[in-house]
């Protein structure tokens, strides 16, 4: 136990690739032994680095947690705002307005409940906001579920070029039933003589 | 003094040895006291003796030893003697203890003999023998007063073994022979019970299964069989019934079905002879062929009862008697074969077909009677206008030529018409129009004259007072009134002439329209009877073209099956264009039988324009469409949908608009289809459940209903998914449950579907979520534009072989709005899908795509991170070495947050040509300015950034700065650590990450298994390699179970292998070692003799023009005529082979094109520049010309030659590619131009084959299995 808390870098194994925590020539392999050399880390003005460790123990690289909620707001709805909603969906980078709006005021500085982590983090690839809870004692078990998201109005997207050949247009404007003029029949000399008749 | 206690006698006797002391002395007491013991023993040795000396001849030890006491006690030794009446005493009292004890134990032997060895209940006689002589032998041993040891010894050591091992023995002999007894009884009940001789069993089997129950019975026989006796019956009698007999039952199924089956074969085989025989009467074998008919009739006969009765009796004697049926048969048909065709050619004498073409007919007789027949009624009914003339190309343009004369004059006999008509109105209308001014003019005039008069009358005297003040101005009002009148009387003049006039233009344009009109009505019969001339001369060579070398004929690649193509060639009589239509769907078609039945359906229905009522289209063209439409439709309906289209036409439903089928686009159409469906499914009924009766109904409107027939060809696939989960859902009560229970929508699910319905999200209620998923559930999944080929493959495969797993992820998305993966963790579903298509099965594949995207994300930025650490090394021996791992981490991580990859779909990476290819692939960027990394260079500048920005100066040791680390490193080396499979992350070639896809969307670890490497594309041996592919598809996924299996062309698409699909049968026979050999005897073998064969001229000339008009279908009048006149001078003279057909139709079609473009752009040229191009720019012309139009004039022989010519083809794999209309499959068949294998794209419906575009680009690839 020592009473200052080093700064943990977290990385992974060489060989394995499982998750690690470095700090000088120490080598966590396991949150469960740094909280063990380290118990100040469980300590109120520690949450930050403890949840920043335990999401790295539980999802190495897929998630990161959010530090600063305004500054994630911010950044967010940035992001929104230079996205053209109605473009298509597209299998390039994440877009959030193809997802939605989290309730950003939901988002908070990690707690510790007895051995209980929840935090709030950001999606890697999509930057999208998680809430990721779990024990301490076993971070890979813990849950991350997305925010709820609010969709955001959008325009119709831009409708693609279709790929498939259709031939609707062959059958344009063909009538069910033939105009009079168009049908083709004896012509008939018409019934004009009783015009003339007294 | 006496001595007390004895005798005198004895005391006298003792006192000699006493001397003469009285018996004072202690010695002399000592002695009297040993003179008494003495005497005492002896006394109780002879009580003992005389009690035992009968019965133990034991004494004479005892009595020695007595007498020797006796000897010293006469000697005064009393002492010794007294000690030997002691041992006397000891020995007689052992004796006699020895004897109570023998008479004791005798007695408990004997009470135990009595007691305890019974005989047990049904011990044998033996047995009751063998124990009794045991225990004559105990009370043997135990004979006499007093048993001798060794007798009791002996009867203890029988009673004992009596008791303990004989009798239980025998007890466990009863007990084993009671075992046996029923064991065997049990056996000889099964044996008696379940060993019958299954019905239909032949002699040979009944006795060969008598002799296998005699063997059980003769094990059986002893009345207590012995165990091994036992178990070799037992073991027997399993095999009777277990094997032997279900063997025989088995036998006899298989006899019974091949009797059946024979029966069912030779039924129409037999009618197929019996159809013929009155074609050949007259002919010299008549008599025999009528015979061997008969023969074979009365067989059947027998046979056909023997189904019910005979073949009960000998059902394995039966298949034998019956074996000679198709013996018979087969000499039936040979007789009558060449008989047929030699009185069926006679019968075609006068039809005008060419003699191949009679051959052909003949042909077709040999396979229906009824299709011949139905084909010569045809010609008959045509010959009546046609005569016996042979139709050719030649002869239709003719015809055509003959419609098109006829017409323009009839248009301009028309036109002449309408303007003597319109004239003859104008008339009429200007005789009307003069001659109502002509009547009232009449009663002015007469009102004039009138008023003239009576002005006259009242002023005469004025008038004829010239002097009267008013004369002048009466007179003046007189002229008034007079003028008044003359001029209308001369108006009334005026018209008469005008009435004359117009009453002549009348009667004179009535009467050249008289004549103009019977000039244009006999102009319009030369122009119907030309049109119908060209019609039936269509319908001949259509017939005749079908019955030759198309799907009517025997030797086609799709060729018709008889009976379905005798109900599809009497529609040749009815409408050419709709016979052709069927029989090319039907060609093709799944269903072909419900083709047939739809086409002469429609085709009745033309002659009322499908009148319901008073409902009616008079457009023919119209009728026609349609009708073509719903047939193209019908060859994907079981019997059972299309049986429901009758009913559908009788009921008018064709005449209800469904307006929403047929507007917007193919995606905004196949929804509209799919809301109707999905709307009359969520009409519960009074119970609640869901309307699956209506739906059904409902999805008739999508397949039958105008709206939807006449707008694109969204319908069939769609309509089968719609039926197919409308069936599950019925078979799935637990499915109906998941959706009755789906609940109000929560979370992001509310937005999603209020954007979907369109309703306001406080509307959006649980109703909107289960239509939601139950209309997802019926819509077909395939690749959308922007979707995720690694994604879709996954999603098609769940739906595919999961429907329960897909109905669950559905009911997530739509009550929730959250995607959970079977991997990874939840992911929002995106939202931003189309509103023209089905918004949850769009998003399945967009989150599955996101799911995935993260999955691939997590996974780079660890390979990354480990790439830089092992790369950090470079600068170890720089960095103080206590904080060395922290620093290498520090790196590790700032390398792995300085990049990102980005999925750029933009760009084309790999066959952009054929719009389906996989573009698009990552992209590296520095995260901190988003500028992409396209070179060594400007990663290593963005390295050297990171590692400054990252080593802080108290890390390095003393000598040594973060600047200064930059510029004595080796970069290359460090980079060099990034490279995968030799190329760095900026050099990747494409994204395509299905092994990630699949673990997403089903779990566990999942890899890439490459089972051939990639090759040059541009190198590669195209149809050797294809090969290759199939031989690797067998060995990968041959004899597996599974219907799906992800696959992918690495770097390129993924899709989903389709191991247990039937064409691949042939190549799956045996076990994977067979493969090769199957290979090459259904794909190879045949390729190459399709390859060698030579087709006929006539047939080659037959492809020639169908690909002719095929090549000209979307040209114009004139340009079409130019181009067909132009390849119709080079259409082939002689047979030739499939490659040679190629090239010809290759180079011929797209000269003729390029030569026909060349003259326009000739003459375009000289208008706009005032100069004909020079002759070197119109020869470059033409040859850009030719070699564009190579590419379409090879695909359509391509297309041709594997579709018309029986070629094996093997499907692989669902493409992911399709609409509501068509899927789109892999299919591995023989180039019919080479013989060697090719990949081809099957579309279905139609089921056609096309050569897949780009297919060197394709199989180059590495094909990997994903798992």
């Amino acid at each position: 136990m020592t009473d200052t808390l080093p700064e943990f870098i977290p990385g992974t194994d060489f060989e394995t690739g499982a998750p690690t925590a470095v700090t000088g020539e120490t080598t966590f392999q396991s949150l469960n032994a740094l909280i063990e050399a380290f118990g100040s880390i469980l300590d109120p003005e520690n949450r930050t680095a403890l949840a920043t460790l335990f999401v790295h123990f539980a999802r190495p690289y897929a998630y990161s947690l959010i530090t600063d909620p305004a500054e994630y707001e911010a950044d967010y709805r940035a992001r929104l705002a230079s996205e053209d909603p109605s473009q298509p969906w597209n299998e390039g980078p994440a877009r959030l307005s193809d997802f939605g709006i989290p309730e950003f005021s939901d988002v908070k500085a990690p707690t510790l409940t007895g051995t209980v982590l929840q935090c709030w983090v950001r999606d890697s690839y999509s930057d999208l906001a998680y809430v990721a809870q779990g024990e301490t004692s076993d971070p890979k078990a813990a849950t991350f579920n997305p925010m709820p998201l609010t969709a955001i109005d959008r325009p119709e997207p831009v409708r693609q070029e279709e790929t498939s050949v259709q031939e609707p247009s062959r059958f344009d404007g063909l009538q069910k039933n033939l105009n009079e003029s168009d049908a083709e029949v004896p012509f008939d000399e018409g019934s004009l003589d009783d015009l003339l008749s007294p | 003094m006496a001595i007390k206690g004895l005798t005198e006698e004895q005391e006298k006797f003792v006192r000699q040895y006493l001397g003469n002391s009285i018996f004072t002395r202690g010695s002399d007491k000592k002695k009297t006291k040993e003179y008494k013991a003495f005497l005492e023993a002896a006394a109780k040795v002879h009580e003992i003796i005389d009690r035992i000396s009968d019965l133990t001849p034991n004494t004479r030890p005892i009595l020695d030893v007595l007498t020797d006491a006796e000897n010293k006690n006469e000697d005064g030794d009393f002492k010794t003697a007294a000690a030997g009446a002691a041992t006397a005493l000891a020995m007689a009292k052992d004796v006699e203890t020895a004897i109570h004890a023998a008479q004791s134990k005798s007695r408990a032997i004997l009470t135990l003999l009595n007691e305890k060895t019974a005989t047990p209940d049904n011990a044998t006689v033996e047995e009751t023998a063998a124990l009794e002589a045991t225990r004559v032998e105990i009370r043997a041993h135990l004979a006499g007063i007093v048993p001798s040891v060794t007798g009791l010894q002996n009867a203890e050591q029988k009673i004992k073994a009596l008791i303990q091992t004989d009798i239980p023995a025998v007890v466990a002999a009863v007990a084993d022979r009671e075992v046996r007894t029923k064991r065997k009884l049990e056996l000889r009940t099964l044996l008696d019970t379940n060993t019958a001789d299954p019905t239909g069993s032949s002699d040979t089997t009944k006795a060969h299964l008598e002799g296998l129950r005699d063997d059980i019975r003769g094990l059986l026989a002893d009345a207590f069989p012995t165990t091994p006796d036992l178990g070799t019956a037992e073991q027997k009698l399993t095999t009777l019934i277990d094997t032997e007999i279900p063997a025989v039952v088995a036998r006899i199924e298989n006899a019974r079905k091949d009797i059946i089956k024979q029966v069912a074969q030779a039924k129409p085989r037999l009618a197929e002879q019996v159809k013929r025989l009155p074609k050949l009467l007259g002919h010299d074998d008549y008599d025999d062929m009528k015979r061997l008919a008969d023969e074979v009739i009365a067989t059947l006969d027998t046979a056909t009862q023997s189904e019910a009765a005979a073949l009960e009796v000998d059902c394995l004697q039966a298949v034998t008697d019956l074996g000679g049926v198709p013996g018979k048969l087969d000499e039936l048909e040979k007789q009558t074969g060449p008989a047929l065709i030699a009185a069926t050619k006679v019968l075609l004498k006068d039809s005008g077909v060419t003699d191949r073409q009679k051959d052909a007919l003949a042909s077709l007789a040999a396979g229906s009677v009824e299709a011949f027949d139905a084909a010569k009624k045809v010609l008959d009914d045509l010959k009546g206008d046609l005569g016996d003339l042979e139709v050719t190309p030649v002869v239709l343009d003719t015809k055509q030529k003959a419609i098109d004369d006829k017409s323009t004059l009839f248009l301009a006999k028309k036109e002449q018409c309408t303007e003597f008509l319109d004239q003859k109105k104008e008339a009429a209308t200007k005789w009307k129009s003069a001659k109502a001014e002509h009547d009232t003019l009449t009663l002015e005039i007469t009102a004039k004259t009138n008023d003239v008069n009576d002005f006259k009358t009242a002023n005469s005297t004025i008038l004829n007072d010239t002097a009267h003040p008013d004369h002048t101005r009466i007179k003046e009002d007189l002229a008034a009134l007079e003028l008044a009148e003359q001029q209308r009387t001369d108006r009334k003049q005026e018209l008469d002439v005008e009435l004359a006039a117009q009453r002549l233009a009348y009667e004179t344009n009535a009467q050249a329209l008289t004549v103009a009109a019977a000039a244009h009505n006999i102009l319009l019969d030369e122009v119907r009877a030309a049109r119908k001339e060209f019609e039936q001369a269509t319908a001949k060579k259509k017939m005749v073209d079908a019955v030759s070398f198309g799907p009517l004929s025997a030797t086609n690649g799709h060729a018709i099956d008889p009976a379905i193509a005798a109900e599809l060639i009497p529609l040749y009589g009815k409408n050419a264009a709709i016979a052709d239509k069927a029989v090319k769907s039907a060609a093709t078609a799944k269903y072909p039988e419900s083709v047939a039945k739809c086409a002469t359906l429609v085709a009745d229905q033309m002659d009322t324009g499908f009148a319901h009522g008073t409902d009616t289209w008079s457009n023919d063209k119209y009728c026609q469409a349609y009708s073509e439409q719903l047939i193209g439709v019908s060859g994907t309906c079981d019997a059972a949908t299309i049986g429901k289209l009758d009913g559908y036409l009788a009921s008018g439903r064709q005449h209800v608009t469904h307006d929403s089928f047929s507007t917007g686009t193919s995606k905004e159409r196949t929804k509209a289809r799919t809301d109707h469906v999905g709307t009359e499914l969520m009409k519960r009924d009074g119970n609640g459940d869901l309307n699956l009766d209506g739906a059904r109904d409902a999805v008739l409107d999508v397949l039958f209903n105008p709206s939807a027939a006449m707008s694109g060809t969204d319908t069939p696939v769609l309509a089968n998914q719609m039926l197919e989960t409308l069936d599950w859902l019925e078979q799935n009560p637990d499915a109906q449950d998941k959706v009755n229970n789906i609940g109000d929508p929560t979370g992001p699910a509310v937005g999603f579907l209020a954007r979907a319905t369109g309703k306001a999200t406080n509307q959006v209620k649980k109703e909107d979520a289960q239509q939601a998923v139950l209309q997802a559930m019926m819509t077909p999944v395939y690749q959308g534009n922007v979707g995720s080929c690694f994604a879709t493959a996954g999603v098609v495969r769940m739906r595919s072989t999961e429907p329960e797993k897909t109905l669950d992820t559905y009911v997530e998305m739509a009550t929730t709005g959250i995607f959970t993966p079977t991997k990874g963790d939840p992911v929002p579903i995106v939202k931003n899908v189309g509103l023209d298509e089905d918004p949850l099965v769009r998003s399945l594949e967009y989150s599955a795509a996101a799911a995935t995207a993260r999955a691939v994300g997590s996974k780079q930025k660890a390979t990354l991170e480990s790439q830089a650490k092992k790369g950090a090394a470079t600068f170890e021996q720089d960095i103080k070495p206590q904080l060395w791992p922290e620093v290498q981490q520090r790196i590790a991580n700032a390398v792995q947050q300085g990049f990102t990859f980005t999925y750029d779909p933009t760009i084309k990476v790999a066959l952009a040509g054929d719009g389906r290819s996989e573009n698009g692939r990552h992209v590296l960027l520095e995260a901190s300015n988003k500028n992409p990394v396209t070179d060594l260079a400007s990663f290593i500048a963005a390295i050297e950034n990171i590692i400054i920005a990252t080593v802080r100066p108290e890390d390095c040791v003393a000598t040594m700065t973060p600047q200064e680390l930059v510029k004595t490193w080796e970069p290359a080396v460090f980079a060099e650590t990034f490279k995968i499979k030799g190329k760095f992350p900026w050099e990747l070639s494409s994204g395509g990450h299905t092994d990630e896809a699949t673990a997403t969307l089903f779990g566990g670890d999942v890899q890439t298994l490459p089972f051939l490497p990639e090759v040059d594309k541009d190198t590669v041996d195209v149809q050797a390699r294809t090969e290759q592919v199939m031989q690797g598809f067998l060995d990968n996924f041959g004899g597996r179970g599974e219907d799906m299996i992800t696959m992918r062309t690495v770097g390129q698409h993924g899709f989903s292998a389709l191991p247990t699909h039937p064409s691949l049968e042939p190549l799956l026979k045996g076990n994977p070692p067979d493969f090769a050999a199957n290979m090459r005897d259904a794909l190879l073998t045949p390729g190459a003799a399709i390859a060698d064969a030579d087709l006929p001229l006539d047939r080659v000339l037959y492809m020639f023009e169908e690909d002719l008009q095929g090549f000209t279908r979307r040209d114009k009048d004139d340009k079409k005529k130019a181009i067909i006149a132009k390849v119709r001078a080079k259409a082939p003279t002689s047979a030739l082979k499939p490659a040679a057909y190629k090239a010809l139709v290759t180079q011929e079609f797209a000269k003729a094109r390029a030569e026909v473009d060349a003259d326009l752009w000739k003459a375009k040229q000289k208008a706009d520049t005032g100069a004909d191009p020079t002759p070197q720019q119109a020869a470059q012309y033409l040859d850009e010309q030719t070699e564009k139009h190579k590419k379409k004039s090879e695909q359509i022989a391509a297309t041709r030659l594997v579709n018309d010519l029986d070629v094996p083809e093997f499907t692989i794999a669902d493409t992911n590619w399709g609409s509501g209309g068509r899927h789109d499959f892999f299919v591995i068949a023989p180039d019919p131009a080479t013989g060697k294998p090719q990949l081809y794209l099957k579309s279905d419906p139609p089921g056609t084959l096309i050569p897949q575009p780009k297919d060197n680009e394709w199989v180059a690839k590495s094909w990997a299995r994903v798992e």
